[in-house]
């Protein structure tokens, strides 16, 4: 009797039930957490390993979900039922010990259990893995889809940069480790930092400290700076393997490891100088006038900027009041508000009250801001000026009276609206509302009449849209050409409506005209007090074109008459000498003419292979040049200067060049040259022309 | 066809039908001559049907393979034509469909040998001197599809320092995408420009060389990322030998005293010469030896100077003797005279026909632009006190004008020199305001244009832009020396010939190196040539070849005639003549009959 095997078959299938659903659940776990990965790698540039994290999250979830571990044996053998019509709807049988059956049980028991055991495990536990399959497949295909879209956006970024191709620097094989320590002065407020490469870039002052070990036991370990300096390494160790050495930074420049006369390629020290800090003054402008009316204070909105930090800033300020020799100027200081030191970008507004600097009309405010960094650097910015207008002065008829201009009648209009304006202001209070507006409105009437007649020097003849259409409505004149003409056409013909003013004169008078306008909205808006501003702009711009039509005197150009030799000098000059001196001046050689030459030498050895004594004087000459500048800036020209030093020492071994050398010195050499001036010169005739030559000198001969 | 035995048979048979009737005539007066007449008659009728004296006349096809040729066109060329059409190659040994080229090397005898054939010629045709060696031979040319291509160039290879060095040229981009051209100098670019795609364009790129002798410069073209052709621009520059200059001044002048200055530091050879007061100058004496006072100008002294720079007034004051000798010297020896005039009313003088002064009114502004009129990008901004200009003359040309045309330096050619005239009084301001390179480039144009002419005793020149390795170069020499036969060019013997012109030569030279080659010496004149490798400006070169190869054909188009065409043959005309001799001999024969 088999006991037991149909038990152990349904068992059988129960795990591989389990099996399959962790697998299937596994399948659709991986497939979203690949999805994942990569959407949220291109969506926001996180590290793909997030998708793992998401994709054990969902099959752990699925596992929950399903809970594949509790199917029972039960609905396995209902699962044959129904697959195995053979089985007879017996398998339930397989579950029960056969001793508890009764016969027919245990017959049906037994014929079950052959049959089953000659069929394969049910389809469609197999079936189970193939939607989570194709699920996964599906996702995998978005994927990577997803990812081949986006890739020309992802690849096309780093090739901008791809001339900046850092160099892998090599180390001499003596040395085993270095720890360069670079401490940034107290200025720049950073700490320090560790790095295990000979190149480089620390801030202007820093402390940088070199430990070396090396592989094999050293007798002398130098750094040679500059090609100049040569600096002994300090030895730490009895095994002559550590070595020390500590340096402060002030400028930039290159340096070669030497262990044992053994040299290593050129290393750059580039260093970073604390910028100045940066003020910019938003507002107010360079130069602001306040007019009367308007509220007496500046705002000033100010940008302070450093690299590592301000110290303090503050705004200087200075009244200057009186004039003439009875100026008086007043110095103070003014702290800035909102000022807290250490941060590296500030923007700051403040408003200076003007009554508070005790400030008079006619006074003036000069002002500049100042700030100091961290390293103690001072900037400042440019001098502001705030002008208080003195308007008694406007309103002064002295300058009128002597005027021979043939424009008071106007000035004093335009003061006397003033004057009324400002009475209205007084009078508010005690009269009506409707008389108040009434004789506001009849001031920016009186204004804009004011405009009008000075739109005349400008050559506008009224407002616009304002003639025309009545003169032509008339009937008795249907018909008269020369009344329609008079009304569509602008005579500029007429010689007393031409004006003659300059440019300038007219700009001013079109300035003031604008103020006038403004004037006259807020006098016909009822706003006599904010009027009152653009009067007094008006008035102080009319004022200037006054004082500088009388100040003008036309320049007059001077002509000596031209001397009569035979007159002057006249005198006994026998005895004296004639001048004449002779100098030989040593003419400079061109410094940069080595360089020149270089570059056509490198050209022709490119070529050749090799090079004359003359040649490599040439190019030694250069480097020398070279150096200089690269000890200045080791970024640009370091790689310049290896490159032709390895030229030159492949030249006195009789080596090979390579050509990437030849190219990079030449490349580094003609960043050095200034474009050279044209020197005029004799140029070459050509000897054709020379024939010509002859044929016109045959011609002279034979004139007579 | 008639076989050539037939025809031998039925010739035979005739001849001797002829001599029987001859011979058994009854007359037989002029018998031998009727003889030789029947004999002539006979036989020019079997050399007219002998076939091999068709052999050369009949019509074949010759494929010719150039550079640059495509293989499939080729193919198919001779899938639709017999296969067995003989191959040839200009250069080379090719295999198509089992078939290997003859490479040919004398065109002209090729072209005798195949007077009646046919030449097919693929790839980009032929250069000129082939063209010229199969002249008159009518050819077909199955040219390959033009490649994007510069298709004509020129830079002025020897250029003085501070002198721009031009490219300019034409481009064909019969491309889909834009290209690029960039001259680059050393590994660094220096001018780049874009060609549409679609256009055929001209282009000019220029730079500055800033080395000193000789360099090669590379042009690239890109497409792209990828760069299509890398090819080189030899390119010396001189160093400029300083001028002589002389200097006369009616009183001393900050504006001469600064130019003084100015060039003697850079080595010219200066004499200046000051009137102080009535009768006494001031004179001076940079870089050159002093001559004792009061010395009168002659042209032998004039001679030595390469430019005398004057104010009008100072020329009117010397002497007529001295001003003579300055006529004299600029007429011609060729010295330069440069004159700083102004609108002050000045006598006449051999030099005031040409330049008419006017002054100019004041309310100008005191900022000029001054332009150069014979360079196309220089402007000077000068501050004119007292403004002049000069007026056009019909035969002078312009050197410097401001925005209004007004002419402030004028040039002419008198005799074998040049008269500038300028009314610039105060150029040393410019240096002043610290633009010393404006400063110069303005005394560049005008005393380079001004200076007098040197003559070298021998120039040298290439007459292929593009000489390359293994070809034939044309050196030409223009020298005043006496006729010479042969030159050294390295260790190798140039034969010069005698050129069209009594001081020129040219000899064929043959480089067998790429670079940098020395010219020839009669006189030891020196200077460089570049031979090109035979890769470099291919395209450009093929290009050329191709329009040449074309002309070529238009020039000589193939006579038509039936289904093939052919050429005039050489075997027509034999034919001709053996048909003229039979019948002059056959009416020999009948007239003869009819007069007996």
């Amino acid at each position: 009797m088999d006991n037991g095997k149909g038990m152990q078959l349904i068992s059988t299938l129960r795990g591989k039930w389990i099996l399959y659903s962790v697998l299937g659940d596994g399948l659709v776990a991986t497939g979203t957490g690949f999805l994942t990965g990569v959407l949220v790698c291109e969506l926001t540039g996180w590290p793909a390993w997030w998708g793992i994290a998401y994709g054990v999250f969902i099959l752990l979830v699925l596992l929950l979900v399903h809970q594949p571990w509790r199917v029972k044996a039960s609905a396995i053998a209902a699962l044959l039922n129904q697959t195995y019509p053979d089985a007879e709807e017996s398998a339930e049988l397989l579950l029960q010990l056969p001793a508890s059956l009764n016969t027919l049980q245990q017959l049906q028991y037994k014929r079950t259990s052959d049959v089953l055991q000659t069929i394969d495990a049910p389809l469609s536990i197999h079936k189970k893995i193939w939607a989570p399959a194709f699920i996964m497949v599906m996702m995998l295909l978005t994927a990577i889809a997803i990812n081949k879209l986006s890739v020309p956006a992802a690849k096309h970024a780093p090739s901008i940069n791809h001339t900046t191709v850092i160099k892998k620097e090599i180390v001499l094989p003596q040395i085993a480790a270095l720890q360069l320590f670079i401490r940034p002065p107290a200025y720049t407020a950073r700490p320090a930092r560790q790095q295990a490469s000979f190149n480089l870039l620390a801030e202007e002052g820093s402390q940088a400290e070199w430990k070396i070990q090396t592989s094999v036991a050293a007798g002398q370990v130098s750094f040679i700076f500059n090609d100049t300096v040569r600096v002994k390494l300090r030895l730490t160790d009895a095994k002559h393997n550590q070595w020390q050495l500590s340096k402060k930074l002030d400028s930039s420049g290159f340096y070669q490891v030497n262990i044992d006369g053994k040299l290593s390629e050129l290393y750059k020290i580039e260093t970073i100088r604390d910028q100045l800090p940066v003020i910019e003054i938003q507002s107010p402008k360079q130069y602001t006038t306040i007019e009367y009316g308007e509220i007496p204070q500046v705002k000033i909105t100010t940008l302070l900027s450093d690299d590592y930090g301000i110290k303090d800033a503050f705004i200087a300020a200075t009244v200057a009041s009186g004039n003439g020799e009875a100026v008086k100027f007043k110095e103070q200081k003014i702290s800035l508000q909102g000022f807290a030191p250490g941060a590296r970008q500030y923007r700051l507004q403040q408003s200076l009250l003007l009554s508070a600097l005790a400030m008079q009309p006619g006074d003036e405010l000069y002002f500049y801001v100042q700030a100091t960094d961290n390293h103690l650097q001072q900037t400042r910015s440019d001098i502001h000026i705030v002008h208080l207008p003195d308007t008694a002065q406007l309103m002064s008829v002295e300058g009128l009276a002597n005027s021979l201009t043939l424009k008071p009648e106007y000035f004093r209009s335009q003061r006397q609206i003033i004057i009324e304006t400002e009475q209205l202001l007084k009078d508010k209070d005690t009269i009506s509302m409707e008389a108040f507006k009434n004789r506001g409105n009849n001031l920016g009437i009186d204004q804009k009449l004011l405009r009008l007649r000075y739109g005349k020097f400008l050559g506008e003849e009224s407002e616009p849209g304002e003639h025309g259409a009545d003169e032509v409505d008339n009937i008795a004149d249907f018909s008269n050409a020369e009344k329609v003409m008079d009304a569509f056409t602008d005579k500029h013909d007429i010689a007393e409506d031409a004006s003659y003013y300059d440019p300038a004169t007219k700009k001013q008078l079109r300035a003031t005209l604008t103020e006038m306008w403004r004037a006259e909205l807020h006098l016909r808006t009822f706003t006599p007090r904010e009027a009152l501003p653009f009067e007094y702009k008006a008035l102080r711009l009319l004022k200037d074109l006054q004082q500088q039509s009388r100040a003008y005197v036309a320049k007059a150009n001077f002509k000596t008459t031209p001397l009569d030799l035979k007159k002057r000098l006249t005198g006994e000059l026998s005895k004296i000498n004639q001048a004449v001196r002779q100098k030989n001046i040593v003419q400079q050689k061109d410094p940069q003419q080595v360089v020149r030459d270089a570059l056509a030498v490198l050209d022709t050895i490119k070529s050749a292979g090799n090079a004359d004594q003359q040649s490599r004087e040439i190019l030694q000459q250069a480097n020398l040049r070279l150096h200089e500048k690269a000890v200045q800036q080791p970024s640009h020209y370091l790689h310049a200067v290896e490159a032709l030093n390895n030229v030159l020492a492949k030249l006195d071994n009789n080596k090979t060049l390579r050509a990437q050398d030849v190219q990079a010195a030449q490349f580094g050499l003609q960043q050095l040259l200034a474009t050279p001036d044209r020197m005029p010169s004799a140029g070459n005739g050509n000897l054709k022309q020379n024939l010509s030559k002859q044929y016109f000198n045959n011609l002279q001969n034979r004139q007579p | 066809m008639i076989s050539w035995y037939a025809t031998l048979t039925l010739a035979c048979l005739l001849l001797l039908f002829l001599f029987y009737r001859e011979w058994k005539r009854p007359n037989r007066s002029r018998l031998y001559a009727r003889l030789l007449a029947s004999l002539l008659a006979a036989g020019s009728l079997v050399w007219m049907a002998y076939p091999g004296a068709n052999k050369h006349t009949a019509v074949r096809k010759l494929v010719i393979l150039t550079e640059g040729f495509v293989r499939d066109s080729i193919e198919n060329f001779l899938q639709k034509n017999n296969s067995a059409i003989p191959l040839f190659s200009a250069a080379g040994k090719y295999t198509v469909n089992g078939y290997t080229t003859q490479p040919v090397a004398d065109w002209h005898a090729f072209a005798l040998a195949h007077v009646a054939d046919t030449l097919h010629v693929f790839g980009n045709g032929f250069n000129n001197t082939m063209l010229d060696a199969l002249y008159p031979h009518p050819i077909v040319f199955h040219g390959s599809p033009a490649s994007p291509a510069i298709t004509d160039v020129y830079w002025k290879q020897n250029i003085d320092a501070g002198e721009p060095l031009r490219i300019q040229g034409n481009y064909n981009n019969n491309s889909s995408q834009k290209i690029k051209l960039v001259l680059q100098a050393f590994g660094s670019g220096k001018d780049s420009v874009v060609i549409e795609p679609g256009t055929h364009q001209p282009f000019s790129l220029q730079c500055i060389p800033v080395h000193s002798g000789r360099a090669l410069y590379a042009l690239r073209t890109i497409a792209g990322n990828d760069t299509l052709h890398r090819e080189p621009v030899p390119v010396v520059v001189q160093k400029n030998m300083p001028l002589q200059l002389l200097i006369i001044s009616s009183s001393p002048d900050f504006d001469n005293t600064y130019l003084k200055n100015h060039f003697s530091q850079q080595g010219f050879r200066v004499f200046i010469t000051n009137t102080i007061t009535a009768r006494k100058t001031a004179r001076e004496f940079i870089n050159m030896p002093a001559q004792p006072a009061g010395t009168a100008l002659t042209t032998t002294y004039l001679d030595k100077f390469d430019v005398l720079l004057a104010d009008e007034e100072a020329l009117q004051k010397i002497s007529a003797a001295e001003l003579a000798a300055v006529r004299s010297t600029v007429q011609d020896k060729g010295m330069g005279l440069l004159i700083k005039m102004d609108n002050q009313k000045k006598s006449a003088a051999f030099y005031t026909p040409f330049f008419t002064v006017k002054a100019l009114p004041q309310n100008k502004p005191t900022f000029v632009l001054l332009q150069g009129n014979t360079t196309d990008s220089s402007a000077y901004k000068i501050k004119l006190s007292d403004p002049a200009a000069i007026g056009y003359v019909s035969g002078t040309q312009v050197i410097l004008k401001d925005a209004q045309s007004n002419i402030f330096a004028s040039a002419v050619a008198f005799g074998n020199g040049k008269i500038i005239a300028t009314t610039l009084q105060n150029t040393f301001s410019m240096a002043l305001a610290g633009n010393t390179t404006a400063y110069q480039q303005l005394w560049w144009l005008l005393l380079n244009k001004v200076a007098k002419k040197q003559y070298p005793e021998e120039v040298w020149r290439t007459s292929s832009f593009f000489a390359s390795v293994n070809n034939p170069a044309l050196l030409e020499a223009e020298t005043n020396a006496a006729p010479a036969q042969t030159a050294m060019a390295g260790r190798t013997t140039i034969y010069l010939e005698e050129g069209s012109l009594p001081y020129s030569r040219t000899g064929t030279y043959w480089p067998g190196e790429m670079g940098w080659q020395d010219y020839p010496d009669i006189q030891k004149a020196g200077g460089n040539w570049y031979v090109y490798q035979a890769s470099d400006w291919q395209q450009l070169l093929w290009y050329q070849r191709a329009a040449a190869t074309r002309a070529y054909v238009e020039r000589r188009p193939l006579v038509s005639g039936g289904g093939e065409t052919t050429g005039i043959s050489k075997s027509v005309y034999l034919r001709l003549y053996l048909l003229l001799v039979f019948f002059s001999c056959v009416f020999f024969l009948w007239a003869e009959q009819k007069l007996g």
